[in-house]
């Protein structure tokens, strides 16, 4: 019923038969001989439209509200508003409610005052629906189809805020059909502040579409009113607000689509759109496109560069679903992706449980030793974090995870693959055995970043137990970590790693060749770029074998946690220049290398650094996601960017401030801050050492955190 | 710079272009009309036809002689130290508009024709601010302000002003082309500027609010004076600038009295309120004026009041005054301070969405 109303109204037959006449005249007219008839015509084919349009022309004014800044119109300035239909539904420019009015009053033609209601926004297009209680307002009575519009053709801009009593005009011609991806028209008709909100009608007073200012659709290309007078205006085609204005009645605002891609960055005009990140949250992951797919096509339209994709989705709204063409190692597929208003940032599920870490071999060789044939493989679990999802469905220590949603799983690593397909909020099926019998456990999974430190910090004596209940010697001995771990470490080694200048020095666990280890990586900026102690004469240096000196020194802190929490120090050195591709390359190649040697995974890795080095090593982390799963950032100078974390490419961060930090503590907080807000787990603690030379040592909340790492 | 001249589009050369009534007329038409049809229409879209007639030429070219570049004070913070008059008498007198250019004892006016005066401020009007200049100068081409017209909505327009200075010498003043866009007061209605003149501009939907443009003259297609373009005026309110001329009827008004021909004493359009009404005299409590833009909320209603007996109720939000908008509390006030105690006051409230009208009168 009111989808037609705009093209039938009793209006029609003045505006389709008489206007035409006058519209065929003024051509006829401009022929003429003379100038003076020529304006004649035309100041009276004007004036004609003016009056035909004037009863769906309303003057819009407010009261109240808060202009946000003073460009925006405060609630003094009048607009004019179009009405779209019989029963009182009327558009608005966005931008003349800015101000978050208290009252919103239509005058109409007949010079009768209605409160306003909004209904609600189009936001891709800046209007806003508003109804008032009246049922015999009078539409326009025709639209032009976008398509019969020619650049060129005369427009005229109406509206009604300059003096209730006249219709304002001005005259233009189209100067353009398809602006800011296609949302809009362009005139060069005077569109101010005083059509906002108005009318642009062709010569036959049929509706071309609705003012609004350019900011609003030029998106930061200029600054809020900048254009408003020099000759380009924005319209939206009647036919885009009337489609709007059916779903704006549902009282929803109409918000921008998003796919929730980004492309890899182009280097030339005509770079293809090859999508570098795809945020897990939207439904174009959920429907698989990933990155490295290029987008070659948005429904029908081509996407042979990336602008093109921005253009393609400028106009669509959330809720909308396309076709999205990918081409993929050479094939192509179609993907239907719904359109998202807003994409949560990618959180980790957390089940709460810390796998074993002990080497497989001595895990199965007790298995074997117990002799039940059909004693699985699995994961054994060491922890259960308090509170967790886990300990919720009474998950304990000691537990062999079998498998996992039906699948069988034999190793932490297998676990972890099946774990990254989950979502927060799913349930999931685990089989678990626990004194030779099977259980089924259904827990739901919750955030990472919804467990709190203090239950992360909560250390049971079960879980102390279990953690060390494959190795029997270091049962029940808690005290005894000290003296025993000099006896489990390995003499240092030092390794010569391709692309690096100085030799790397690490420690290990004795029996790191049974794997299980993790891997922390120091990584220090070389020896001669590293700032010195002044109270250190160089004198003291005199032993000049480069590893026996900085580095043996540098990793003797770390000889307690190598040993009895399996892991691998390695120190290596690279020069912190920022944003070096070459320093993040070497890093990369060093952790590959050393993970080949030792036999240790990524899954349990971890970088750590100071100052210069913390940034690089963030960097490091982001760039290559997936290298490690944590990084110690102890007095960084800065962090940074942020990007989102992808399933199985997670990142824990350990961030260690100091009062001497270069990173004031306030902009840490910021940094912490957005870093939470992007979902990322996140442990801060206040840096005691004050020695800018001093090592990397470690501390009890960071052997805390390094305990949690590998956490599921 | 938000204040770009708009480019010289000219509406009616626009409006040649019948591609979408040709369409319309073919669709309607049976194929034997067409056929007659479209060799005519063939015609009128083929036929070369220069962008301005011989007649606009004429006009403009006698138009160009009657406004004059203006050259004096100015010259640092932003004041450029010239703006445009138009003659309006064979004998040297030129109208213009009251500014810091002719804050001096030298003001220069060079005509069209590279002739250069010095001119002589001898009267200004501060309510319009306009001013009136002579030179020693004879014969000269003008508007005269008896013939001038009024221009309608709509009325295509030149608008002629040495815009940005880039007249010098003999070369004749920039010409725009545009429309009238609306013809209204300059009072609150359009805005808040810093000017005296509350009454009648014609709004263009050029840009002419340009440095220099400021006493240049509009004239429509028949070569007739319109009006003249007023001041650079900025909206206190969002900074948007106001492309206005004032109209040749309100300068006829006030140019017989600075040229010093009696006319009748100019009685002051507003009317002395002896006792303005108050709201407290209604019995109205507002709610605290705090915020610059307060809605105009009533916070109390006192016993046995005027406004009690009319329905007023504490919350309603006062919308009208006599049917304008009041927009706050303050304008709700600067409203009733012209209105005279003895009156009865036509308020318009909104309760909800409902609108009421309260007629109250002072007991």
């Amino acid at each position: 019923m009111t989808r037609n109303a705009p093209y039938h109204c009793r209006h029609a037959t003045l505006a389709v038969v008489a206007l035409p006449l006058i519209a065929a005249y003024f051509v006829a007219a401009t022929n003429a001989a003379t100038t003076q008839a020529d304006s004649n015509a035309q100041a009276q084919t004007v004036r004609a439209v003016a009056e035909a349009s004037a009863p769906s022309l309303v003057r819009i004014e407010t009261i109240g509200g808060i202009a946000r800044n003073r460009r925006a119109t405060s609630g003094e300035t009048a607009s004019t508003g179009v009405i779209v239909s019989a029963d009182g539904y009327i558009v608005v420019s966005s931008h003349a409610l800015r101000h978050n009015p208290r009252s919103i009053l239509a005058r109409l033609e007949d010079d009768t005052l209605h409160a306003a209601t909004v209904v609600a926004a189009d936001q891709t297009r800046e209007f806003t629906l508003l109804k008032i209680d009246a049922t015999n307002t009078t539409p326009f009575a025709t639209i032009v189809p976008r398509d019969d519009l020619r650049v060129g053709q005369t427009a005229i801009a109406l509206g009604r805020a300059v003096d209730q009593r006249q219709v304002n005009v001005s005259v233009g011609i189209i100067s353009a059909l398809s602006r800011a991806g296609g949302r809009a028209i362009q005139t060069d008709a005077n569109t101010a502040r005083n059509n906002y909100g108005g009318a642009l009608v062709d010569l036959q007073g049929r509706l071309i579409g609705v003012v609004v200012p350019v900011s609003a659709l030029a998106g930061g290309i200029v600054a809020d009113l900048d254009l408003y007078d020099s000759g380009i205006g924005f319209v939206v085609p009647a036919d885009q607000v009337f489609a709007a204005v059916d779903r704006l009645k549902q009282g929803a605002d109409l918000q921008p689509g998003r796919l929730g891609v980004s492309l890899v960055k182009a280097e030339t005009l005509d770079a293809p759109a090859v999508v570098a990140h795809c945020r897990p949250n939207a439904d174009a992951y959920r429907q698989g496109v990933r990155p490295g797919d290029r987008i070659a096509a948005i429904d029908s339209l081509s996407i042979d560069r990336q602008v093109l994709l921005g253009e393609a989705l400028a106009g669509r709204y959330a809720g909308d679903t396309v076709s999205v063409t990918v081409d993929r190692d050479g094939e192509s597929r179609d993907i239907a992706v719904k359109l998202m208003a807003t994409i949560e940032p990618y959180e980790p599920p957390l089940l709460g449980i810390l796998p074993t870490r002990a080497p497989q071999s001595l895990d199965t060789g007790d298995r074997d030793g117990g002799d039940t044939a059909d004693s699985p493989s699995g994961v054994v679990i060491r922890r259960v974090l308090e509170n967790s999802p886990a300990a919720m469905s009474d998950i304990r220590p000691g537990d062999t995870i079998v498998a996992f949603a039906g699948t069988e799983v034999a190793s932490p690593a297998e676990l972890r693959a099946q774990f990254e397909r989950q979502r927060v909020g799913d349930t999931v099926v685990l089989t678990i055995v626990r004194d030779g019998e099977r259980h089924v456990l259904e827990p739901t999974l919750v955030g990472a970043s919804t467990i709190t430190e203090e239950d992360l910090a909560a250390e049971t004596t079960s879980e102390r137990a279990v953690a060390d209940g494959n190795r029997a010697d270091d049962k029940n001995a808690d005290e005894n970590h000290t003296t025993d771990s000099v006896a489990d470490l390995a003499p240092l080694v030092s390794l010569d790693i391709p692309g690096l200048d100085a030799p790397v020095a690490c420690i290990t666990p004795v029996d790191v060749k049974l794997g299980g280890c993790g891997l922390i990586v120091v990584v220090n900026a070389p020896a001669n770029e590293r700032p010195t102690d002044a109270d250190q004469p160089d004198t003291d240096q005199s032993n000049n074998d480069p590893l026996t000196a900085p580095a043996t020194e540098a990793l003797s802190d770390w000889n307690d946690i190598a040993a009895h929490q399996r892991w691998v120090v390695a120190s290596i050195s690279v020069s912190p220049s920022p944003n070096s591709e070459d320093a993040i390359e070497q890093i990369t190649q060093a952790i590959e290398h050393l993970h080949a040697h030792f036999g240790t995974s990524a899954d349990r890795t971890v970088m750590a650094a100071q100052g210069d080095t913390a940034l690089l090593t963030w960097q490091t982390a982001t760039q290559r996601p997936g290298l490690c799963r944590g990084v110690i950032v102890i007095r960084p100078a800065a962090i940074g960017p942020v990007n989102e974390q992808l399933p199985g490419q997670t990142l824990g961060i350990f961030l260690s401030v100091g009062a001497d930090n270069p990173l004031t503590v306030k902009r840490a907080e910021a940094v912490v801050n957005q870093l939470r807000e992007w979902k990322y787990s996140v442990t801060t603690a206040m840096d005691a050492a004050a020695g800018v030379a001093a090592p990397i040592a470690p501390n009890d909340e960071m052997v805390r955190w390094l305990d949690l790492v590998d956490r599921l | 710079m938000n204040r770009s001249m708009t480019p010289l589009t000219s509406p009616s050369h626009a409006a040649r272009h019948p591609a979408d009534n040709t369409g319309r007329l073919r669709s309607a038409l049976s194929h034997a009309i067409v056929w007659l049809v479209l060799p005519a229409v063939f015609l009128l879209i083929s036929t070369p036809r220069p962008v301005r007639s011989a007649d606009a030429r004429d006009v403009l070219d006698r138009a160009r002689g009657c406004v004059v570049k203006i050259f004096g004070a100015g010259g640092f913070r932003g004041l450029e130290p010239y703006q445009s008059g138009v003659t309006i008498t064979a004998e040297g007198h030129i109208l213009t508009v009251w500014s810091h250019v002719l804050n001096t004892d030298f003001v220069t006016v060079v005509l069209d024709d590279g002739r250069r005066f010095d001119a002589e401020v001898v009267a200004a009007d501060p309510r319009h601010e306009i001013a009136l200049l002579t030179v020693d100068a004879s014969d000269l081409p003008h508007f005269d302000l008896k013939n001038a017209t009024e221009a309608p909505v709509g009325t295509p327009i030149f608008a002629l002003s040495n815009l940005f200075g880039i007249a010098s010498g003999d070369e004749p003043v920039s010409v725009q082309s545009g429309n009238v866009a609306a013809r209204s007061s300059l009072g609150r209605r359009l805005g808040v500027y810093e000017t005296p003149y509350q009454g009648d501009v014609y709004l263009l939907d050029v840009v002419t609010s340009n440095p220099g443009s400021a006493g240049g003259a509009v004239i429509d297609h028949a070569g007739r004076f319109v009006g003249m373009i007023g001041k650079e005026m900025q909206d206190a309110r969002d900074d948007t600038w106001l492309n206005f001329a004032l109209p040749a009827d309100e300068l006829a008004s006030a140019v017989p009295a600075l040229l010093g021909v009696e006319t009748e004493s100019d009685t002051s359009k507003t009317t002395n309120v002896n006792q303005p009404v108050t709201l407290s005299a209604w019995g109205l409590v507002l709610v605290p004026d705090v915020v610059a833009n307060t809605p105009a909320y009533i916070d109390s209603v006192g016993e046995n009041s005027a406004a009690r007996a009319a329905g007023l109720r504490p919350d309603d939000l006062i919308v009208l005054v006599d049917g304008q908008v009041v927009t706050s509390c303050r304008r709700l006030r600067e409203a009733l301070e012209a209105i005279d105690r003895s009156a009865t006051v036509q308020l318009t409230v909104q309760r909800g969405s409902e609108l009421l009208e309260v007629p109250l009168r002072a007991p």
